[in-house]
């Protein structure tokens, strides 16, 4: 007979976030606090992740702009 | 109403008749002015356009990169609601989007306005206040369909005696002798722009030298100071003639060979002219005619 193995990880349809106010999380970790977020959601707000050793940094994301290339012309009026 | 301009008769012609229909019905044709570079496609368009009372917008299609950059920075800013004849210059250049779009801009029968949807938005093309002018060196380059929808206005090398006039017309103050004129305009290739470049020259020529006689001794000079040659040839051509004369008759592979240059670059750049004026011929292979051994030896 075959043992029932005990099944891991999350149970399916938990989740592991709640939602929360941010005044109401200002008010635990304070207006300087630091809150862990994650990195899929930053990106998804536009802000790009900069790894380093020491610490981790947040620069706003900035698509590589290239520049934008102009039409030529050129306008000729007529005196009557 | 073109008077200030010498040669393409046929040209005037169709243009006046165009510009006095405009007057009547506020419309004008489609226009697609094609010819060799220095015919003068833009000064007609600039004529023209006067003609019409409307500021000419030239635009060099080789800088239009997409319908966006098209829309956003000539369209919406400078063309929409204004009154105005749009030159649009080397359009075999167009990107491919943008000859799509003209493609159902351009296709009207009567109608003096066309609206077009682009990404949510409407463009509305006023044929009344705007007049479409198309401009190119390379007809065989536009897509078939797009040209249906122009009116093809062909310009014509110009002939001897107009380019002696356009000489002459910029320089009054210059006293020519010995039929010179006649000898300058064989060396401009038909072509008017090299007319305006070779009165500058004369000009600068005529000026250091302090003197307002220009005459054989004087253009013999000129020649030799800024490298002019018979039949205004090239370098270019004038070797060719050189290999042929030496080697004999030549395949277009072994002038390739002979000269360093692609088969496309001789087809394209140098035969041409060589042709048009019999200094060489092809018979299977290519050959110097007698006139090109005598241009040869004179160069």
């Amino acid at each position: 007979m075959q043992k029932q193995t005990k099944q891991r990880g999350r149970p399916k349809g938990s989740n592991s976030f709640v939602k929360l106010k941010l005044s109401d999380l200002i008010s635990i970790v304070g207006a300087d606090g630091i809150v862990p977020v994650s990195k899929i959601w930053l990106r998804e707000n536009g802000v790009g992740v900069v790894e380093s050793s020491a610490k981790i940094q947040l620069a706003a994301a900035e698509e590589p702009v290239a520049p934008e290339e102009k039409i030529e012309f050129a306008i000729t009026s007529f005196e009557d | 109403m073109f008077d200030s301009l010498i040669g393409q008769d046929h040209i005037k012609k169709q243009l006046q008749f165009y510009a006095e229909s405009h007057e009547a019905t506020g419309t004008s044709p489609f226009l697609m002015f094609n010819g060799a570079k220095g015919l003068g496609k833009t000064e007609f368009a600039k004529q023209y356009a006067k003609q019409l009372k409307k500021p000419l917008l030239e635009i060099n299609c080789s800088t239009i990169k997409n319908n966006a950059q098209f829309f956003e920075q000539i369209f919406m800013p400078v063309i929409m609601d204004n009154e105005l004849t749009i030159l649009f210059d080397e359009a075999h250049a167009l990107p491919k989007d943008l000859v799509m779009a003209f493609l159902t801009v351009f296709n009207v029968e009567s109608a003096k306005s066309k609206r077009f949807e682009w990404r949510e938005n409407t463009f509305e093309f006023n044929f009344e206040k705007q007049t479409y002018i198309f401009a190119t060196t390379e007809l065989d380059k536009l897509f078939p369909p797009f040209k249906d929808r122009l009116t093809i206005i062909d310009f014509k090398p110009y002939e001897a005696n107009e380019l002696g006039s356009i000489l002459k017309g910029r320089l009054d103050w210059v006293n020519f002798q010995d039929n010179i004129v006649d000898d300058i305009s064989r060396t401009l290739r038909g072509n008017a722009r090299s007319a305006v470049k070779r009165a500058k020259e004369i000009e600068m020529y005529c000026e250091s030298r302090n003197t307002k006689n220009f005459g054989a001794k004087q253009w013999n000079e000129l020649c030799d100071l800024v490298g002019i040659k018979a039949y205004g040839l090239t370098n270019t051509e004038i070797e060719i003639l050189h290999t042929l004369k030496t080697r004999g008759d030549c395949t277009l592979g072994m002038l390739s060979a002979a000269t360093g240059l692609s088969r496309t670059a001789i087809q394209r750049d140098a035969e041409t002219y060589l042709l048009r004026k019999a200094l060489i011929k092809i018979e299977g292979t290519r050959k110097i005619t007698p006139e090109g051994t005598k241009v040869l030896a004179c160069v």
